[in-house]
């Protein structure tokens, strides 16, 4: 208990005025002689008792209200419980020990795990210890405890995890520790790490509390050298082998999958302070290729420090319809952990496009067919055909119908076909053609009008002016200088009216829609799914795809943006050949069985196995682990295709370049008050304590409801008092 | 009633003389009244005188006329009727008034008038004062009325205790029939007031009480917060008089019907004064009762 103003406390001294006047009101009760005390001995005078009972209880309400009023002024306060107020001698010890791979290096983890028990060593009985472990996310091990036998004993157990480093979250947490613990005599944080330059961002800025000393144990050592070999990336190179007999366009029937593969290697660090004149030896190690376990390549490799390279393996040809575990293995090192990368290969899928064109003896879809073939993910898979040999049937199989510069002369029979197609999930390009001077029943059926041919043979050319780069059409092009559209010229094109509900991601430098996307809702969605019913997307281009009215099929941005609209169109999605840990991953599992069974269960690579859900789809993936993440059927009788996920460790932890300490503790400060965040942590004061206690309202109120009472009580009695007398009675014995 | 309140209590403390203020009191008193039925005749020689026309011859006295040869007629002082004996409290609870008087001196004024309203009479009086014991005793006598009016003027308040053996010490001082006046407040059992009024009683003799009580002991009418002293032990108590009034009032009540009851059943006259009242009540009582006397005797 406190008090913020103890000189109110000099208002106890009230208390002695009710004394005082009872004190003189008692002593003015006089003395009268009276002839006989016969009958007033006979009375009962326990009422004379009472009423000083009374007096008395109506005194100490008085003096009592008042006490709590000068109580209530001097604004008493809890200072906290018995513990807390021990924790005013005693000192607050709060171990952050970095856990990420890279501890495992040499002998650092040894050495950190020994820092960090002993900085437990020596607590007293009234001191507390804190141990948070730490790499890309902070976990309190063990709270504010007085077990450092415990706390010695966590240390020693923590394990190292395949994880990246942060220090700013790790230090948040512990900032809040050390704010909780505010009235800690002493109150210390102890960093046990390697201090990654890759742990500690350059503008990153923590704060501590007030009054927090930091000792930062740097457990890398002189004696080593600090070099480290990594494998850190792989690259492979999807292409299909032409199987006997099949044409351009034709192309993926049959055909088998051969991918090339490159890991890069590098080799960074620094040798051992200790000995500066010795520098470390270059790398020289093989790297193996293994496929299911088996190594099937092996290639050798030197580098010197500081350095990274490309190591090529032949390529390898995929088997049909099954996923490839790969490993790049390098030889063990220092630090092993990041001597693998691991991969899947699986073939890739398949997009059937079918590109309808105008009659006549001349190809108008050359350019776009040539790009068309030249995709690997996905192998688009083409068809051709003239708009007068169109067959609805032709549709089967397909996931996009590119109808180029043909809408006009399709039956409407074929019209209602590929509305249908596209209603029921599939992707539609549509290139407006020359002869369209007004709409096409096609187009009509997506609201799409045409009200003039613009023609700029005279003058300046057409160009695209602006095209959006948040659509998945062009969000290759995001980049600066990724994508050049300006050089395209645009001698004749189709100013479309855009319907209600369409969004042009692309403008003339006339401000006419250079390309109409009739369905944007569908993009934002990201991925449309043909299987799953819903409608597909529709983009119109309001030239054709030949050279005729423009030079965009010869401008390199024609192939990917080709691409993308197909895989925009198809709703195709790169699946992913690993993933790093820390990623979320998304995994598409076949939905038909897993409704029909009871889920999946993934099976990380340490062989943890976690029940995913009952349903089919997406399902998100905490990777946690290097290696290969198996997912199965729950039900044992269901046998599906392999699914696997291949996760790695970050990269960063790979380079074992190291902070200047020095640097890194001075863009730690103490809290200011104009840092939210750290304002939380700043221990609480006396007069915020007392604010949030508000133990004077209470008083105030005693106060205030014992006047009340007291003044009730007087009232009463002093009324009781005043009362006339009634009861007499004459001489002659008659009552009055 | 027509006879009263020509003599208040505050107009007698004013009269320094108690022969004149019993002659005051009791001649104004008298003078209210009609014809006394009570005035008797005296069998007490006074004086000789010269016979006169029209006189008794029965009163003659023959033997004087036989040695002088004159006629005498014998003159006699009007005959006593009978005894009056006061029993005036003096004790230290008599010593207690709010008002103009005390409850001594309203006795005492009481007692002058009872005695000089009696020697108009032609009554004997005797007094005894008492506290705890007898103080005064002055046999009644036709001539006693100085006296027992200078006994009564020096009359100072005595101690305290109880009534009962000074009370049976006055029924012994009573040897022939008459009238006996008792002026006290009674702070005394009951039983023990009855039992020596009683003995009067036995003796034939008239009894008349007159229980004297301020108005501050009718009423208790106090205020505040009160340390009361027993004036005849010096015993205190504190009291809260708004507290304690009822209980008081409802115990002097008992008090007093208590003795007018039990007395009356004995024969014996009881009258409560208030000394804040003139002394006429108190007068008339008297006289009531003396007409009751001469009646049955």
């Amino acid at each position: 208990m406190g008090l913020l103003a103890p000189l109110f406390l000099l208002g106890l001294a009230a208390v002695a005025v009710p004394v005082i006047i009872h004190m003189r009101l008692r002593h003015r009760s006089r003395m009268v002689p009276f002839p006989s005390l016969m009958f007033i001995s006979r009375a009962p005078y326990r009422s004379v008792r009472r009423r000083r009972l009374r007096d008395l209880l109506l005194l100490a309400l008085r003096c009592l209200a008042l006490a709590l009023l000068a109580v209530a002024f001097a604004r008493p306060l809890f200072q906290g419980d018995a513990a807390a107020n021990a924790a005013a001698a005693n000192r607050l010890t709060v171990v952050l020990l970095d856990n990420s791979f890279s501890m495992g290096f040499g002998g650092r983890w040894q050495r950190a795990t020994s820092a960090a028990a002993s900085a437990f060593d020596g607590m007293s009985a009234v001191d507390r210890g804190a141990l948070i472990v730490y790499s890309d996310q902070a976990a309190m091990v063990a709270a504010p405890t007085a077990d450092g036998a415990l706390l010695a004993t966590l240390a020693r157990e923590t394990e190292l995890v395949p994880r990246a480093t942060s220090l700013l979250p790790a230090i948040q947490v512990a900032r809040g520790v050390l704010a909780d613990a505010g009235s800690a005599a002493a109150r210390e944080l102890v960093i046990v790490s390697d201090f990654q330059r890759s742990s500690w961002a350059p503008d990153n800025v923590a704060a501590l509390p007030q009054g927090v000393e930091l000792r930062l144990v740097d457990v890398r050592s002189e004696e080593e050298d600090e070099v480290n070999a990594a494998v850190t990336d792989v690259v492979l190179d999807h292409a299909r082998m032409p199987s006997g007999g099949a044409g351009a366009g034709e192309a993926g029937e049959g055909a088998r999958e051969r991918v090339g593969i490159a890991a890069r290697v590098s080799y960074q660090g620094v040798g051992a302070a200790a000995d500066p004149e010795r520098a470390p030896e270059p790398l020289r190690a093989e790297v193996d290729l293994l496929f299911d376990g088996e190594v099937i390549q092996t290639r050798a490799v030197e580098l010197p420090l500081d350095s990274s390279t490309m190591v090529s393996f032949a390529p390898e040809v995929l088997e049909r319809e099954r996923t490839t575990r790969g490993t790049v293995r390098l030889r063990e090192d220092a630090l092993a952990t990041d001597n693998e990368f691991h991969f899947v290969l699986s073939p890739a899928h398949e997009v059937g496009v079918l590109v309808i064109e105008p009659g006549g003896g001349r190809r108008r879809s050359r350019y776009l067919e040539e790009a068309l073939s030249l995709g690997r993910r996905p192998f688009l898979r083409v068809n051709r055909v003239q708009a007068s040999g169109f067959q609805p049937a032709m549709l089967e199989g397909k996931s996009v119908v590119v109808i180029n510069d043909s809408a006009q002369q399709l039956p409407a029979a074929a019209d209602a076909a590929v509305v249908r197609f596209v209603r029921e999930g599939g992707g539609l390009l549509i290139g407006v053609e020359r002869g369209l001077n007004s709409t096409s029943a096609l187009l009509g059926e997506f609201g799409v009008e045409s009200t003039q041919q613009v023609d700029r043979l005279a003058g300046t050319p057409g160009a695209l002016a602006w095209f959006d780069t948040g659509h998945p059409v062009f969000d290759v092009f995001a980049a600066a200088r990724s994508g050049d559209f300006s050089s395209a010229s645009f001698f004749r094109y189709h100013r479309l009216e855009t319907p209600e509900g369409a969004m042009p991601i692309a403008l003339f430098d006339d401000g006419a829609p250079a390309l109409l996307d009739l369905m944007p809702a569908r993009a934002e969605d990201g991925v449309a799914d043909a299987a799953s019913g819903r409608a597909g997307r529709v983009l119109v281009l309001p030239t054709s795809f030949d050279t005729f009215w423009n030079t965009l099929p010869l401008q390199a941005v024609f192939l990917p943006f080709v691409h993308r609209s197909m895989e925009y169109l198809a709703g195709y999605a790169l699946p992913r050949s690993w993933y790093r840990v820390g990623e979320v991953a998304s995994v598409e599992l076949p939905g038909t069985v897993g409704s029909e069974g009871d889920g999946y269960i993934s099976v990380a690579p340490s062989g943890r196995e976690r029940r995913l859900g009952t349903g089919g789809g997406d399902l998100l993936l905490d990777v946690e682990e290097p290696g290969f993440y198996d997912f199965r059927e729950v039900r044992a009788d269901v046998t599906s295709e392999r699914l696997t996920l291949a996760a790695n460790v970050p990269v960063s932890e790979s380079d074992l370049g190291g902070l200047d300490v020095d640097e890194f503790a001075s863009r730690i400060r103490p809290d200011q008050a104009e840092d939210a965040a750290a304002s939380l942590a700043t221990p609480v004061t006396a007069e915020e304590r007392e604010q949030r206690q508000r133990l004077w309202w209470y008083l105030i109120a005693a106060a205030a409801t014992i006047l009340v009472a007291e003044g009730l009580f007087g009232n009463r009695r002093r009324r009781a008092t005043a009362a006339p007398v009634v009861t007499a009675w004459s001489p002659t014995g008659e009552e009055t | 009633m027509s006879y009263g309140r020509f003599v208040d209590t505050g107009t007698l403390s004013r009269i320094s003389s108690l022969d004149l203020l019993a002659k005051t009191v009791v001649e104004g008193f008298v003078s209210g009244l009609h014809r006394s039925p009570f005035l008797g005749r005296s069998m007490d020689f006074a004086e000789y005188r010269a016979y006169q026309p029209g006189d008794d011859i029965r009163r003659v006295d023959w033997k004087l006329f036989c040695r002088t040869d004159r006629f005498y007629v014998k003159e006699f002082e009007a005959d006593t009727n009978t005894n009056l004996t006061i029993g005036l409290d003096v004790s230290r609870s008599m010593d207690f008034g709010t008002g103009a008087l005390t409850k001594l001196d309203y006795g005492r004024y009481l007692a002058a008038c009872l005695g000089y309203f009696a020697s108009k009479q032609k009554d004997r009086i005797g007094l005894v004062t008492f506290d705890n014991k007898l103080v005064d005793f002055v046999p009644p006598a036709a001539k006693h009325l100085q006296v027992v009016l200078h006994t009564i003027d020096r009359i100072e308040p005595g101690g305290g205790g109880s009534l009962r053996e000074p009370l049976l010490e006055v029924v012994d001082t009573v040897r022939r029939r008459s009238m006996v006046v008792l002026i006290s407040d009674f702070y005394e059992d009951p039983e023990t007031v009855i039992k020596a009024a009683a003995g009067f009683r036995h003796k034939g003799n008239d009894v008349i009480l007159f229980h004297l009580l301020d108005p501050a002991e009718l009423r208790f009418e106090f205020e505040g917060e009160l340390d009361l002293r027993d004036l005849e032990t010096g015993t205190r108590q504190a009291v809260m008089p708004d507290v304690l009034r009822d209980q008081y009032l409802d115990l002097i009540r008992e008090h007093t019907q208590t003795l007018d009851r039990s007395l009356i059943e004995a024969g014996i006259d009881y009258t409560l004064v208030d000394t804040s009242q003139p002394l006429d009540a108190a007068l008339y009582s008297y006289l009531s009762a003396r007409l009751h006397a001469m009646k049955t005797r």
